[in-house]
């Protein structure tokens, strides 16, 4: 099960893959769990985040196909759960160097069961290697469910009623121990090459302006 | 976080001006037993040049501290010499370092950037000439009204002694680049750093806790939440302050009026 570890400024860089996540986005959060989302006349999913740099980890089977995908983002920076969501957590609109902030994790119905842990496993460990202690995310009651059986339980820190159904803000633990556990539900080789994220080389702009 | 850590920030949070960042990078480096260590802010994101004379718009060097173009500060621990060399050369438009961290959130572990093009490898061969490190990590930093800084450690060593080290220190470099920030912020002239989010009432009486002598899990408890959402809650309130640590943010909170310790 190929990873794809790529910055929202290069998702260009793979048109098939990143329109395949976009629309799996849109069927799965929209037309099946129903929430209130922006989809474009291609069915592609996107909202203010994905315009911010955010880091997406694509899964896909042999075939190179979209299975699973999610997004991440630096708590320091606008996120999800403090921007509409700070009433899960007590008001408080979470904010560290330390917390990343996780949204859009799903995998497709066509995947086998490895496929959540290996996202989930791909998370923890470029979490852990970038030194950050936490994930936060909000997410459906259901969601908390799959995440612990994977072996990785959040700590549900808020919760509240909405249209789309119970919602929970979760505190997920970064950990050696963790990513180890879920590499090994992912079935994947402690020696596997170690994920990397894309860099396209390319004509040095933006920075200096 | 480590001890070396705590050293650090306490040290931090005494210099009473941005020359005193080069005593900070001198202490990171001895610290931690690299060879190399630099924060370097292309924007602190403030409305005002950081210094008024800009002198041609060239490089400048005052104590411990490396400004240009009126907006740019570092302290770096890098010889005079590459300091010069790099942007007479204009490495920075180059840098596969500086292109890595402008292009993510995530640190960038040197090992993983593309070096195979001839210009590079020229380049990192003069920086290695000049005592770069041949291992290195750079974390990017970001604030409101276009902050960005990069704080980087490197050190000339085999790949595997470079892990092991990372592995142990990765999440104080995290802390570091962000501390070292916040502070050059404040003493550049930023009282607010995080753009005035103001603390909520959580916020406030975990704080308030803290002030009046809790320890974590009695604080959390009598707030009815969890260590670790306590955790949570305090070090975003932390942040929002501009502050270094508990003990500084709690008194940052104190000073400012936005808790009454009892």
């Amino acid at each position: 099960m190929p990873f794809t570890l790529v910055y929202g400024d290069d998702l260009h860089d793979f048109p098939r893959l990143g329109d395949e996540m976009l629309r799996e986005r849109g069927a799965q959060f929209k037309e099946k769990l129903g929430w209130a989302l922006h989809i474009d006349e291609a069915g592609r999913e996107t909202d203010e985040y994905d315009r911010l740099n955010p880091l997406y980890i694509v899964l896909s089977d042999d075939e190179g196909q979209h299975i699973g995908s999610t997004r991440l983002m630096p708590s320091t920076g606008p996120t999800m759960i403090a921007d509409h969501f700070a009433h899960l957590t007590d008001g408080v609109a979470i904010s560290s160097s330390t917390i990343w902030e996780v949204t859009r994790f799903f995998v497709s119905d066509r995947a086998n069961r490895r496929a959540a842990p290996a996202l989930m496993w791909a998370g923890c460990d470029f979490a852990l290697r970038a030194g950050v202690e936490f994930f936060v995310g909000v997410t459906g009651a259901h969601m908390v469910r799959v995440f612990s059986a994977c072996g990785w339980s959040p700590e549900v820190i808020g919760r509240a009623d909405s249209p789309d159904g119970e919602i929970c803000a979760c505190l997920w633990e970064v950990s050696e121990a963790l990513s180890d556990k879920l590499r090994a539900r992912a079935g994947i080789s402690p020696n596997a090459a170690r994920l990397t994220v894309h860099r396209p080389v390319r004509e040095f702009s933006a920075l200096a302006a | 976080m480590s001890a070396a850590l705590d050293a650090i920030v306490e040290k931090l949070s005494t210099i009473p001006d941005l020359s005193g960042l080069g005593d900070i990078i001198e202490a990171i480096r001895a610290a931690y037993d690299v060879d190399h260590v630099y924060y370097y802010a292309l924007s602190l994101g403030l409305n005002v040049p950081v210094f008024r004379d800009t002198r041609g718009g060239g490089l400048t060097r005052d104590a411990g501290i490396w400004r240009r173009d009126g907006r740019s500060i570092g302290a770096l621990s890098y010889s005079a010499d590459w300091i010069h060399r790099y942007f007479e050369a204009r490495f920075d438009a180059i840098d596969p370092v500086m292109r890595g961290a402008g292009a993510s959130f995530a640190p960038v572990d040197w090992a993983e950037l593309d070096w195979s093009d001839g210009g590079h490898r020229r380049f990192f061969q003069e920086a290695h000439d000049h005592g770069v490190g041949n291992q290195g990590y750079t974390v990017p930093v970001r604030g409101p009204n276009g902050q960005f800084a990069v704080f980087t450690v490197n050190k000339t060593c085999s790949a595997a002694t470079w892990s092991n080290l990372l592995n142990v220190y990765r999440t104080d470099f995290m802390l570091l680049a962000h501390y070292t920030h916040q502070q050059a912020l404040r003493l550049a002239g930023d009282e607010t750093p995080e753009g005035e989010r103001p603390l909520s009432a959580r916020e406030r009486d975990a704080l308030r806790l803290i002030a009046d002598g809790l320890s974590r899990a009695q604080a959390a408890h009598r707030l009815g939440i969890s260590e670790n959402t306590f955790r949570v809650y305090v070090d975003s309130a932390r942040h929002k302050l501009g502050a270094l640590n508990i003990p500084h943010a709690v008194a940052l909170a104190a000073y400012r009026g936005v808790i009454t310790p009892q």
